[in-house]
């Protein structure tokens, strides 16, 4: 029997996660004996094509919170709010040139900490982990608090049990198949998190008339459909920000460069922001027929999944279980893989231990992989509240990151001190304005004072860099 | 306040879904190829 406040029975809910878990797990295992060396395990063997490397970069994109933040942005900022969500696809579509340009110029690299460190020395590199290993950190426990969320609020699963089975789902096939199991994975969960959106999309569209809809919006919330919204506006412009600092500066999109086959990177990018671009949208349209469908929304995180449960009903409240148990599961391990090559390969191996052989190396990563579940655990365990200010926060970190990297990649005149700069104050400012102005202006800000400070030290002290140290081997002018 | 006409709106929703489907389509096909061509890894 389903609780009273729940669609979905608690039986159905851990059958449906006991199915997926063990169905990610034995093939995270399958596709895990590829991975016969430190190499494959990181890097799927630089060898994944491009179908694997379209749908990896677009699932791991998917996260709990496009599911669930893009309907709450669409209830609170309207048509702005879903374009805002939606212009996340962008940084995919612009990291799509600078993947062959990474490629190009490390072809044998392994991390995004691997080009701060060559390209601008300890001191940026310092900087630098900091804030990648804080945002991941930030984007784990809001996925992880996602999961136990809405487990509980669809089947009554109670927060900790759902919270807790997710991340040991995603952290065991993680450590038995490495990037092998990650970008596998990621392709059954993109294609069924792209059949569920539109199966919800076009099953409530089919439900409500959108004549209704708009007449309904115009009369009792107007400025949902206010072209001149100016929170929304400046949520557009700090969404797209954050999105470019979110994939320009982390290591879960590089190691994909890295891990693609050839000149395929740039498409597999532009395929993937395509395939994600519509996503925010749809789910955001769900929110904005919730009214005119009747539903009584109470918890604004819960918007997508309750109007998709109640329109629906059980099957519909199954779908969206399953969809956000993909999406999850798609950007977790991805996380875990990423942050731990970061981890091992940056600070494990170039600080500790310069000597370690691959197979110690790649025990050291299953010991991150299971360190970062279980610190992702220990943070997720008091259930913190809105996932939006968890991510939000770390909004101005990423966003004071893009310039050094962007510029770092094609300019060889930007010196050492004015990467470090731009990151130490962009993340300031930007963590000042989060905390007095609003959160729809952190990033911005963030990525503006960086560009301020990275173009004034350039243009005051150039460099003149050898790219050739980025890899003895070639020289890419 | 100037609101965003109903046809830009049920345009935006409409072709979002029809993206979405496009996208399905799409995924399937590159996978097709690259098992016939056995190149998925």
């Amino acid at each position: 029997m389903a609780d009273q406040n729940t669609i979905l029975s608690a039986n159905i809910g851990w059958a449906l996660l006991a199915f997926f878990g063990i169905a990610w797990i034995a093939l995270g295992i399958y596709w895990g004996r590829k991975a016969k060396n430190l190499e494959g395990f990181m890097l799927a063997g630089r060898n994944v094509g491009l179908s694997l490397g379209s749908a990896t970069a677009m699932a791991t994109w998917v996260t709990s919170n496009t599911i669930m933040l893009a309907p709450l942005f669409a209830l609170q900022m309207g048509i702005w709010g879903m374009l805002a969500y939606s212009t996340a696809s962008l940084g995919l579509f612009l990291f799509a040139p600078m993947a062959q340009r990474i490629r190009d110029l490390m072809p044998k690299g392994y991390t995004s900490g691997d080009f701060i460190r060559l390209r601008y020395g300890t001191a940026a590199w310092v900087v630098f982990i900091i804030i990648s290993f804080v945002y991941s950190m930030a984007w784990l426990v809001s996925m992880g608090m996602a999961g136990g969320i809405v487990l509980q609020a669809l089947s009554g699963i109670p927060y900790v049990y759902g919270m807790s089975a997710i991340l040991v789902v995603c952290v065991v096939y993680t450590l038995f198949g490495g990037l092998y199991a990650v970008i596998g994975t990621d392709f059954i969960q993109s294609i069924i998190i792209l059949i569920g959106v539109l199966v919800v999309g076009s099953i409530v569209m089919g439900k409500t008339d959108f004549a209704t809809t708009y007449e309904n919006l115009t009369q009792f919330q107007p400025a949902l459909l206010d072209i001149l919204m100016p929170v929304a506006l400046l949520a557009l412009f700090n969404n797209m920000f954050f999105g470019f600092g979110e994939v320009f500066h982390n290591n879960v999109w590089w190691s994909r460069a890295f891990a693609m086959r050839g000149k395929l990177a740039p498409k597999a990018f532009f395929n993937a922001g395509l395939l994600w671009l519509p996503i925010p949208i749809a789910a955001g349209f769900i929110a904005l027929s919730a009214s005119t469908l009747g539903v009584n929304l109470t918890d604004a995180d819960m918007v997508g999944p309750k109007v998709a449960g109640e329109v629906l009903g059980p099957y519909g409240a199954m779908i969206v279980f399953v969809v956000v148990f993909c999406s999850l599961g798609s950007s977790i391990d991805s996380l875990l893989a990423a942050t731990s090559d970061l981890l091992a390969e940056d600070v494990c191996k170039r600080i500790f231990c310069p000597k370690i052989s691959d197979a110690s190396l790649r025990k050291v990563t299953s010991w991150v992989i299971v360190g970062l579940g279980v610190c992702t655990w220990l943070i997720c365990l008091p259930d913190l509240g809105q996932l939006n200010i968890v991510l939000f926060a770390s909004g101005p970190l990423v966003g004071s990151a893009i310039w050094p990297i962007v510029f770092g990649l094609y300019s060889n005149r930007i010196n050492a001190f004015g990467a470090t700069a731009a990151m130490v104050c962009g993340s300031g400012v930007g963590l000042y304005a989060y905390f007095n102005i609003g959160w729809f202006t952190a990033a911005l800000i963030g990525a503006c004072v960086s560009l301020v400070v990275i173009s004034l030290v350039t243009f005051f002290s150039p460099a003149k860099y050898d790219w050739k140290k980025l890899n003895p081997a070639i020289d890419p002018k | 306040m100037i609101l965003f006409p109903a046809f830009i709106v049920q345009a935006l929703i409409v072709g979002s879904l029809l993206m979405t489907a496009g996208g399905i389509g799409y995924l399937a096909f590159l996978f097709l190829r690259d098992a016939r061509n056995k190149s998925i890894w």
